[in-house]
Protein backbone atom coordinates (compact mmCIF):
# COMPACT_ATOMS: atom_id res chain seq x y z
CA UNK A 1 0.00 0.00 0.00
CA UNK A 2 1.43 3.33 -1.01
CA UNK A 3 1.73 6.03 1.53
CA UNK A 4 0.01 9.04 0.13
CA UNK A 5 1.38 12.45 0.85
CA UNK A 6 -1.65 14.12 2.38
CA UNK A 7 -0.24 17.55 2.02
CA UNK A 8 0.17 17.23 -1.72
CA UNK A 9 -3.42 16.23 -2.22
CA UNK A 10 -4.91 18.84 0.01
CA UNK A 11 -2.86 21.70 -1.31
CA UNK A 12 -4.45 21.33 -4.69
CA UNK A 13 -7.91 21.50 -3.31
CA UNK A 14 -8.74 25.15 -2.96
CA UNK A 15 -8.08 28.61 -4.24
CA UNK A 16 -9.88 31.87 -4.80
CA UNK A 17 -10.23 33.96 -7.89
CA UNK A 18 -10.64 37.66 -8.43
CA UNK A 19 -13.13 38.86 -11.00
CA UNK A 20 -13.48 42.61 -10.78
CA UNK A 21 -10.38 44.52 -9.86
CA UNK A 22 -9.84 45.26 -6.21
CA UNK A 23 -9.86 49.03 -5.99
CA UNK A 24 -6.50 50.58 -5.16
CA UNK A 25 -8.19 52.32 -2.25
CA UNK A 26 -8.75 49.08 -0.43
CA UNK A 27 -7.09 49.15 2.94
CA UNK A 28 -6.93 52.89 3.16
CA UNK A 29 -9.54 54.60 5.28
CA UNK A 30 -10.93 53.08 8.42
CA UNK A 31 -14.54 54.29 8.40
CA UNK A 32 -17.16 52.18 6.69
CA UNK A 33 -18.97 54.31 4.16
CA UNK A 34 -22.58 53.32 4.57
CA UNK A 35 -23.62 54.05 1.02
CA UNK A 36 -20.49 52.82 -0.70
CA UNK A 37 -20.69 49.99 -3.18
CA UNK A 38 -19.96 46.73 -1.35
CA UNK A 39 -17.56 44.08 -2.46
CA UNK A 40 -19.65 41.19 -3.73
CA UNK A 41 -18.53 37.69 -2.89
CA UNK A 42 -19.53 34.20 -3.80
CA UNK A 43 -18.40 31.97 -0.98
CA UNK A 44 -19.67 28.64 0.20
CA UNK A 45 -21.53 28.99 3.45
CA UNK A 46 -19.00 27.34 5.70
CA UNK A 47 -16.32 29.87 4.86
CA UNK A 48 -18.31 32.92 5.82
CA UNK A 49 -19.53 33.40 9.35
CA UNK A 50 -20.89 36.56 10.93
CA UNK A 51 -17.84 37.01 13.14
CA UNK A 52 -15.52 36.58 10.19
CA UNK A 53 -17.54 39.04 8.12
CA UNK A 54 -17.52 41.66 10.88
CA UNK A 55 -13.78 41.33 11.45
CA UNK A 56 -13.11 41.48 7.73
CA UNK A 57 -15.22 44.58 7.18
CA UNK A 58 -13.60 46.30 10.12
CA UNK A 59 -10.12 45.47 8.86
CA UNK A 60 -10.51 46.72 5.31
CA UNK A 61 -13.14 49.40 5.80
CA UNK A 62 -15.41 48.28 2.99
CA UNK A 63 -18.77 46.56 3.25
CA UNK A 64 -18.79 42.97 2.06
CA UNK A 65 -21.84 41.21 0.69
CA UNK A 66 -21.78 37.46 0.32
CA UNK A 67 -24.08 35.17 -1.60
CA UNK A 68 -23.64 31.54 -0.67
CA UNK A 69 -22.89 29.16 -3.49
CA UNK A 70 -23.53 25.45 -3.43
CA UNK A 71 -20.55 23.71 -4.96
CA UNK A 72 -17.71 24.16 -7.41
CA UNK A 73 -19.29 22.83 -10.62
CA UNK A 74 -22.34 25.05 -10.14
CA UNK A 75 -20.21 28.13 -9.60
CA UNK A 76 -18.10 27.22 -12.60
CA UNK A 77 -21.18 26.84 -14.83
CA UNK A 78 -22.59 30.15 -13.69
CA UNK A 79 -19.35 31.99 -14.38
CA UNK A 80 -18.89 30.44 -17.79
CA UNK A 81 -22.48 31.34 -18.72
CA UNK A 82 -21.75 34.97 -18.07
CA UNK A 83 -22.83 35.35 -14.48
CA UNK A 84 -19.56 36.89 -13.42
CA UNK A 85 -20.44 40.45 -14.31
CA UNK A 86 -22.17 41.11 -11.02
CA UNK A 87 -19.68 39.63 -8.60
CA UNK A 88 -16.21 40.75 -7.55
CA UNK A 89 -14.58 37.83 -5.77
CA UNK A 90 -15.42 34.17 -6.19
CA UNK A 91 -14.27 31.15 -4.26
CA UNK A 92 -13.76 28.07 -6.38
CA UNK A 93 -11.47 25.07 -6.31
CA UNK A 94 -8.06 25.42 -7.92
CA UNK A 95 -8.47 23.16 -10.97
CA UNK A 96 -11.33 25.28 -12.28
CA UNK A 97 -9.19 28.40 -12.58
CA UNK A 98 -7.03 27.77 -15.68
CA UNK A 99 -9.97 27.06 -18.05
CA UNK A 100 -11.75 30.20 -16.88
CA UNK A 101 -8.60 32.29 -17.09
CA UNK A 102 -7.95 31.15 -20.63
CA UNK A 103 -11.52 32.00 -21.62
CA UNK A 104 -11.16 35.53 -20.30
CA UNK A 105 -13.75 35.05 -17.58
CA UNK A 106 -11.33 36.13 -14.82
CA UNK A 107 -9.19 39.17 -14.30
CA UNK A 108 -5.53 38.73 -13.32
CA UNK A 109 -4.49 39.66 -9.81
CA UNK A 110 -1.77 42.05 -8.84
CA UNK A 111 -0.29 40.27 -5.86
CA UNK A 112 1.71 43.33 -4.87
CA UNK A 113 -1.57 44.92 -3.76
CA UNK A 114 -2.19 42.19 -1.20
CA UNK A 115 -0.14 43.06 1.89
CA UNK A 116 -0.42 39.60 3.45
CA UNK A 117 0.81 37.81 0.34
CA UNK A 118 4.32 37.91 1.82
CA UNK A 119 3.10 35.71 4.65
CA UNK A 120 1.99 32.82 2.45
CA UNK A 121 3.79 29.52 2.73
CA UNK A 122 6.26 29.18 -0.13
CA UNK A 123 4.32 26.10 -1.32
CA UNK A 124 1.27 28.30 -1.81
CA UNK A 125 2.91 31.50 -2.99
CA UNK A 126 2.71 30.74 -6.70
CA UNK A 127 0.54 27.68 -7.08
CA UNK A 128 0.58 26.25 -10.56
CA UNK A 129 -3.23 25.89 -10.67
CA UNK A 130 -3.77 29.63 -10.19
CA UNK A 131 -1.99 30.64 -13.37
CA UNK A 132 -3.38 30.94 -16.87
CA UNK A 133 -1.59 30.20 -20.11
CA UNK A 134 -0.49 33.82 -20.29
CA UNK A 135 1.56 33.41 -17.13
CA UNK A 136 -0.53 35.81 -15.05
CA UNK A 137 -1.87 34.87 -11.65
CA UNK A 138 -5.65 34.58 -11.40
CA UNK A 139 -6.16 33.09 -7.98
CA UNK A 140 -5.17 33.71 -4.40
CA UNK A 141 -4.85 30.64 -2.17
CA UNK A 142 -7.68 30.77 0.29
CA UNK A 143 -8.23 27.48 2.06
CA UNK A 144 -6.81 24.00 1.96
CA UNK A 145 -6.87 20.94 4.10
CA UNK A 146 -10.57 20.26 4.21
CA UNK A 147 -10.38 16.77 2.75
CA UNK A 148 -10.44 14.53 5.78
CA UNK A 149 -10.59 10.83 6.31
CA UNK A 150 -13.59 9.74 8.34
CA UNK A 151 -13.93 6.18 9.49
CA UNK A 152 -15.91 4.11 11.91
CA UNK A 153 -13.34 3.33 14.60
CA UNK A 154 -15.25 0.19 15.57
CA UNK A 155 -14.77 -1.31 12.15
CA UNK A 156 -11.53 0.20 10.89
CA UNK A 157 -8.28 0.37 12.77
CA UNK A 158 -6.51 3.72 13.22
CA UNK A 159 -5.78 5.09 9.76
CA UNK A 160 -3.73 8.04 8.68
CA UNK A 161 -3.49 7.35 4.97
CA UNK A 162 -5.94 7.86 2.12
CA UNK A 163 -4.77 4.45 0.93
CA UNK A 164 -7.38 2.91 3.21
CA UNK A 165 -9.96 4.13 0.68
CA UNK A 166 -8.56 1.68 -1.84
CA UNK A 167 -8.19 -1.28 0.51
CA UNK A 168 -10.09 -4.30 -0.84
CA UNK A 169 -11.03 -5.20 2.71
CA UNK A 170 -13.55 -2.33 2.73
CA UNK A 171 -14.93 -2.93 -0.72
CA UNK A 172 -18.52 -1.75 -0.92
CA UNK A 173 -18.21 0.39 2.20
CA UNK A 174 -16.35 3.42 0.86
CA UNK A 175 -17.88 6.81 0.14
CA UNK A 176 -16.06 9.57 -1.70
CA UNK A 177 -16.91 13.22 -2.04
CA UNK A 178 -18.35 14.01 -5.45
CA UNK A 179 -15.19 15.72 -6.63
CA UNK A 180 -13.51 14.37 -9.74
CA UNK A 181 -10.23 16.11 -9.02
CA UNK A 182 -9.91 14.63 -5.58
CA UNK A 183 -11.01 11.15 -6.59
CA UNK A 184 -8.79 10.81 -9.62
CA UNK A 185 -5.68 12.40 -8.15
CA UNK A 186 -5.97 10.33 -4.98
CA UNK A 187 -6.28 7.16 -7.04
CA UNK A 188 -3.30 8.19 -9.17
CA UNK A 189 -1.20 8.80 -6.06
CA UNK A 190 -2.23 5.43 -4.69
CA UNK A 191 -1.25 3.72 -7.91
CA UNK A 192 2.07 5.50 -7.86
CA UNK A 193 1.54 7.38 -11.11
CA UNK A 194 3.97 10.04 -12.07
CA UNK A 195 2.56 13.60 -11.87
CA UNK A 196 -0.80 12.64 -10.32
CA UNK A 197 -2.21 16.16 -10.78
CA UNK A 198 -1.39 16.31 -14.48
CA UNK A 199 -2.68 12.99 -15.71
CA UNK A 200 -3.93 14.04 -19.11
CA UNK A 201 -4.66 11.06 -21.32
CA UNK A 202 -3.23 8.64 -18.79
CA UNK A 203 -6.58 8.82 -16.98
CA UNK A 204 -8.00 6.27 -19.42
CA UNK A 205 -5.23 3.83 -18.58
CA UNK A 206 -5.42 4.08 -14.79
CA UNK B 1 -66.79 -11.37 -15.04
CA UNK B 2 -65.02 -9.81 -12.09
CA UNK B 3 -66.99 -9.45 -8.90
CA UNK B 4 -67.29 -5.78 -7.97
CA UNK B 5 -65.82 -6.03 -4.44
CA UNK B 6 -62.69 -7.76 -5.77
CA UNK B 7 -62.17 -5.13 -8.43
CA UNK B 8 -62.64 -2.37 -5.89
CA UNK B 9 -59.91 -3.66 -3.58
CA UNK B 10 -57.46 -4.20 -6.43
CA UNK B 11 -57.95 -0.64 -7.55
CA UNK B 12 -57.64 0.59 -3.99
CA UNK B 13 -54.45 -1.35 -3.54
CA UNK B 14 -53.08 0.00 -6.78
CA UNK B 15 -53.94 3.56 -5.80
CA UNK B 16 -52.43 3.11 -2.36
CA UNK B 17 -49.22 1.77 -3.86
CA UNK B 18 -48.92 4.78 -6.16
CA UNK B 19 -49.54 7.22 -3.31
CA UNK B 20 -46.96 5.50 -1.15
CA UNK B 21 -44.42 5.53 -3.96
CA UNK B 22 -45.00 9.24 -4.53
CA UNK B 23 -45.18 10.47 -0.98
CA UNK B 24 -43.06 8.12 1.12
CA UNK B 25 -39.87 10.13 0.34
CA UNK B 26 -41.55 13.37 1.36
CA UNK B 27 -42.89 11.83 4.55
CA UNK B 28 -39.45 10.39 5.30
CA UNK B 29 -37.87 13.81 4.98
CA UNK B 30 -40.53 15.29 7.25
CA UNK B 31 -39.94 12.60 9.85
CA UNK B 32 -36.16 13.04 9.71
CA UNK B 33 -36.56 16.77 10.26
CA UNK B 34 -37.42 16.04 13.89
CA UNK B 35 -34.30 13.92 14.40
CA UNK B 36 -32.05 15.11 17.20
CA UNK B 37 -28.90 14.14 15.37
CA UNK B 38 -25.98 15.84 13.65
CA UNK B 39 -26.68 14.14 10.34
CA UNK B 40 -29.88 14.01 8.35
CA UNK B 41 -30.01 10.25 8.37
CA UNK B 42 -30.92 7.43 10.70
CA UNK B 43 -30.34 6.33 13.44
CA UNK B 44 -33.07 8.15 15.23
CA UNK B 45 -31.59 9.96 18.18
CA UNK B 46 -34.55 11.63 19.78
CA UNK B 47 -37.28 14.09 18.95
CA UNK B 48 -36.55 17.79 18.61
CA UNK B 49 -38.00 20.85 16.95
CA UNK B 50 -34.79 22.84 17.06
CA UNK B 51 -34.20 22.56 13.34
CA UNK B 52 -37.45 24.42 12.75
CA UNK B 53 -36.60 27.01 15.39
CA UNK B 54 -33.23 27.59 13.76
CA UNK B 55 -34.75 27.74 10.30
CA UNK B 56 -37.28 30.38 11.27
CA UNK B 57 -34.60 32.43 13.03
CA UNK B 58 -32.13 32.27 10.11
CA UNK B 59 -31.97 35.72 8.44
CA UNK B 60 -30.53 34.37 5.20
CA UNK B 61 -33.38 31.91 4.92
CA UNK B 62 -35.99 34.56 5.66
CA UNK B 63 -34.47 36.80 3.03
CA UNK B 64 -34.47 33.98 0.49
CA UNK B 65 -38.10 33.23 1.38
CA UNK B 66 -39.00 36.88 0.98
CA UNK B 67 -37.26 36.99 -2.40
CA UNK B 68 -39.10 33.89 -3.56
CA UNK B 69 -42.48 35.20 -2.44
CA UNK B 70 -42.04 38.64 -3.98
CA UNK B 71 -40.70 37.23 -7.22
CA UNK B 72 -43.56 34.72 -7.27
CA UNK B 73 -46.18 37.40 -6.69
CA UNK B 74 -44.67 39.55 -9.42
CA UNK B 75 -44.45 36.65 -11.83
CA UNK B 76 -47.98 35.48 -11.01
CA UNK B 77 -49.50 38.91 -11.46
CA UNK B 78 -47.70 39.65 -14.70
CA UNK B 79 -48.47 36.18 -16.03
CA UNK B 80 -52.16 36.56 -15.14
CA UNK B 81 -52.44 39.84 -17.02
CA UNK B 82 -50.42 38.79 -20.04
CA UNK B 83 -51.97 35.34 -20.15
CA UNK B 84 -55.50 36.72 -20.08
CA UNK B 85 -54.69 39.20 -22.80
CA UNK B 86 -53.16 36.45 -24.90
CA UNK B 87 -56.07 34.12 -24.34
CA UNK B 88 -58.52 36.82 -25.34
CA UNK B 89 -56.48 37.54 -28.46
CA UNK B 90 -56.62 33.89 -29.44
CA UNK B 91 -60.37 34.10 -29.81
CA UNK B 92 -59.97 35.75 -33.21
CA UNK B 93 -57.97 34.46 -36.13
CA UNK B 94 -54.80 36.35 -36.98
CA UNK B 95 -51.79 35.76 -39.14
CA UNK B 96 -49.18 33.48 -37.56
CA UNK B 97 -51.48 32.17 -34.87
CA UNK B 98 -50.05 28.67 -34.79
CA UNK B 99 -46.51 30.06 -34.84
CA UNK B 100 -47.30 32.25 -31.86
CA UNK B 101 -48.84 29.27 -30.09
CA UNK B 102 -45.67 27.30 -30.72
CA UNK B 103 -43.52 30.10 -29.36
CA UNK B 104 -45.69 30.38 -26.27
CA UNK B 105 -45.36 26.68 -25.56
CA UNK B 106 -41.63 26.52 -26.32
CA UNK B 107 -40.37 27.20 -22.77
CA UNK B 108 -42.24 24.16 -21.51
CA UNK B 109 -40.40 21.87 -23.86
CA UNK B 110 -36.98 23.40 -23.35
CA UNK B 111 -34.87 21.72 -20.66
CA UNK B 112 -34.59 24.11 -17.73
CA UNK B 113 -30.82 24.21 -17.76
CA UNK B 114 -30.73 25.02 -21.46
CA UNK B 115 -33.28 27.77 -20.95
CA UNK B 116 -31.35 29.20 -18.01
CA UNK B 117 -27.96 29.16 -19.69
CA UNK B 118 -29.38 30.58 -22.93
CA UNK B 119 -31.02 33.47 -21.09
CA UNK B 120 -27.87 34.12 -19.06
CA UNK B 121 -25.79 34.29 -22.21
CA UNK B 122 -28.37 36.54 -23.85
CA UNK B 123 -28.18 39.04 -20.99
CA UNK B 124 -24.42 38.86 -21.02
CA UNK B 125 -24.18 39.56 -24.73
CA UNK B 126 -26.37 42.61 -24.23
CA UNK B 127 -24.39 43.81 -21.21
CA UNK B 128 -27.37 43.54 -18.88
CA UNK B 129 -26.41 42.58 -15.31
CA UNK B 130 -28.22 39.71 -13.65
CA UNK B 131 -30.74 40.62 -10.99
CA UNK B 132 -33.67 39.11 -9.17
CA UNK B 133 -36.37 41.43 -10.49
CA UNK B 134 -34.74 41.76 -13.90
CA UNK B 135 -33.26 38.67 -15.48
CA UNK B 136 -34.77 36.19 -13.03
CA UNK B 137 -38.21 37.76 -13.34
CA UNK B 138 -38.12 37.57 -17.14
CA UNK B 139 -36.92 33.98 -17.00
CA UNK B 140 -39.68 32.97 -14.59
CA UNK B 141 -42.31 34.81 -16.62
CA UNK B 142 -41.33 33.09 -19.85
CA UNK B 143 -41.45 29.75 -18.04
CA UNK B 144 -44.91 30.16 -16.47
CA UNK B 145 -46.61 31.83 -19.45
CA UNK B 146 -47.44 28.55 -21.23
CA UNK B 147 -49.04 27.11 -18.10
CA UNK B 148 -51.08 30.23 -17.49
CA UNK B 149 -52.16 30.42 -21.10
CA UNK B 150 -53.15 26.76 -21.21
CA UNK B 151 -55.18 27.19 -18.03
CA UNK B 152 -57.10 30.27 -19.12
CA UNK B 153 -57.55 29.58 -22.80
CA UNK B 154 -59.92 26.56 -22.53
CA UNK B 155 -62.22 28.59 -20.32
CA UNK B 156 -62.27 31.48 -22.75
CA UNK B 157 -62.82 29.08 -25.59
CA UNK B 158 -65.88 27.65 -23.88
CA UNK B 159 -67.17 31.07 -23.07
CA UNK B 160 -70.38 32.00 -24.85
CA UNK B 161 -69.74 35.20 -26.76
CA UNK B 162 -73.40 35.87 -27.23
CA UNK B 163 -73.49 37.11 -23.63
CA UNK B 164 -70.91 39.73 -24.55
CA UNK B 165 -72.83 40.63 -27.68
CA UNK B 166 -76.00 41.02 -25.64
CA UNK B 167 -74.25 43.38 -23.27
CA UNK B 168 -72.91 45.47 -26.12
CA UNK B 169 -76.35 45.51 -27.74
CA UNK B 170 -77.65 46.99 -24.52
CA UNK B 171 -75.13 49.80 -24.80
CA UNK B 172 -72.10 48.67 -22.80
CA UNK B 173 -68.71 49.72 -24.12
CA UNK B 174 -66.15 47.03 -24.84
CA UNK B 175 -64.21 47.87 -21.70
CA UNK B 176 -67.35 47.75 -19.57
CA UNK B 177 -68.36 44.49 -21.21
CA UNK B 178 -65.05 42.97 -20.42
CA UNK B 179 -64.83 44.29 -16.89
CA UNK B 180 -68.40 43.55 -15.81
CA UNK B 181 -69.35 40.49 -17.81
CA UNK B 182 -66.41 38.57 -19.20
CA UNK B 183 -63.89 39.07 -16.45
CA UNK B 184 -66.11 38.07 -13.49
CA UNK B 185 -67.04 34.86 -15.26
CA UNK B 186 -63.41 34.12 -16.05
CA UNK B 187 -62.09 35.25 -12.71
CA UNK B 188 -61.81 31.86 -10.96
CA UNK B 189 -59.77 30.54 -13.87
CA UNK B 190 -57.57 33.62 -13.96
CA UNK B 191 -56.88 33.48 -10.25
CA UNK B 192 -56.21 29.75 -10.47
CA UNK B 193 -53.66 30.40 -13.19
CA UNK B 194 -52.12 33.15 -11.08
CA UNK B 195 -51.70 30.82 -8.11
CA UNK B 196 -50.28 28.17 -10.43
CA UNK B 197 -47.82 30.71 -11.80
CA UNK B 198 -46.84 31.71 -8.27
CA UNK B 199 -46.21 28.10 -7.25
CA UNK B 200 -44.21 27.36 -10.38
CA UNK B 201 -42.11 30.45 -9.84
CA UNK B 202 -41.64 29.71 -6.14
CA UNK B 203 -40.37 26.20 -6.84
CA UNK B 204 -38.30 27.13 -9.88
CA UNK B 205 -34.65 26.23 -9.37
CA UNK B 206 -32.59 25.53 -12.44
CA UNK B 207 -33.31 28.67 -14.42
CA UNK B 208 -32.98 30.87 -11.35
CA UNK B 209 -29.55 29.40 -10.71
CA UNK B 210 -28.23 31.04 -13.85
CA UNK B 211 -30.28 34.21 -13.69
CA UNK B 212 -29.40 35.59 -10.27
CA UNK B 213 -26.08 36.76 -8.99
CA UNK B 214 -26.36 38.34 -5.56
CA UNK B 215 -29.83 37.30 -4.45
CA UNK B 216 -30.96 33.84 -3.48
CA UNK B 217 -34.40 32.39 -3.80
CA UNK B 218 -35.54 29.72 -1.38
CA UNK B 219 -34.78 26.76 -3.67
CA UNK B 220 -31.27 28.12 -4.28
CA UNK B 221 -30.80 28.62 -0.56
CA UNK B 222 -31.89 25.05 0.11
CA UNK B 223 -29.53 23.76 -2.60
CA UNK B 224 -26.64 25.56 -0.96
CA UNK B 225 -27.64 24.20 2.43
CA UNK B 226 -27.92 20.63 1.20
CA UNK B 227 -24.46 20.87 -0.33
CA UNK B 228 -22.74 22.35 2.68
CA UNK B 229 -24.63 21.34 5.81
CA UNK B 230 -25.06 17.68 6.75
CA UNK B 231 -27.42 18.33 9.67
CA UNK B 232 -31.20 17.78 9.55
CA UNK B 233 -31.54 21.54 9.04
CA UNK B 234 -32.11 21.07 5.32
CA UNK B 235 -34.87 18.50 5.93
CA UNK B 236 -36.70 21.02 8.11
CA UNK B 237 -36.43 23.68 5.40
CA UNK B 238 -37.54 21.19 2.76
CA UNK B 239 -40.57 20.22 4.84
CA UNK B 240 -41.54 23.86 5.31
CA UNK B 241 -41.29 24.42 1.56
CA UNK B 242 -43.41 21.33 0.91
CA UNK B 243 -46.08 22.52 3.33
CA UNK B 244 -46.10 25.97 1.78
CA UNK B 245 -46.46 24.49 -1.71
CA UNK B 246 -49.28 22.26 -0.49
CA UNK B 247 -51.02 25.33 0.85
CA UNK B 248 -50.70 27.06 -2.50
CA UNK B 249 -52.02 23.93 -4.18
CA UNK B 250 -55.05 23.93 -1.89
CA UNK B 251 -55.78 27.53 -2.83
CA UNK B 252 -55.36 26.69 -6.50
CA UNK B 253 -57.73 23.73 -6.27
CA UNK B 254 -60.38 25.89 -4.68
CA UNK B 255 -60.30 28.34 -7.59
CA UNK B 256 -59.67 25.89 -10.39
CA UNK B 257 -62.68 23.73 -9.69
CA UNK B 258 -65.17 26.53 -10.13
Amino acid sequence: MHQIDRRRILKAGAAGALLGGLTPGLGRGSALAADAVPIRLWLQSQWWTDEYAAACEKAIGVRIQNTTTANNPTTFSKLMAGGGRAVDVVQIAGPFIPPMADQGVLQPIDMSQIPNAKALYTDFAKPQYAFGKDGKQYGVPFVWGYDSLLYNADKVGPSDSFGVLFDDKYKGHIGLRDDAFFGLSTAALFLGKDKPFALGRRISRM
Amino acid sequence: MIHRPVRFSLLGLHAAAILVFLYLPVVTIAVLSFNDSTAFALPWQGFTTRWYARAIANPALLEAFRNSVLLGVGTGTAAMILGTAMALAFRVPFWGKSLVLGLILLPVMTPPIVHGVALAMFWRLNDVPLSLYGSAFVGHLSFVMPFVFLTIFPRIHRFDRSIEEAAMDLGASRIATFWRITFPLMRPGIIASGVLAFTLSFDEFMRTLFLTSQELTLPLFLWSMVNNDPSPQSTAVATLIALFSLGCLAVWTRFASR
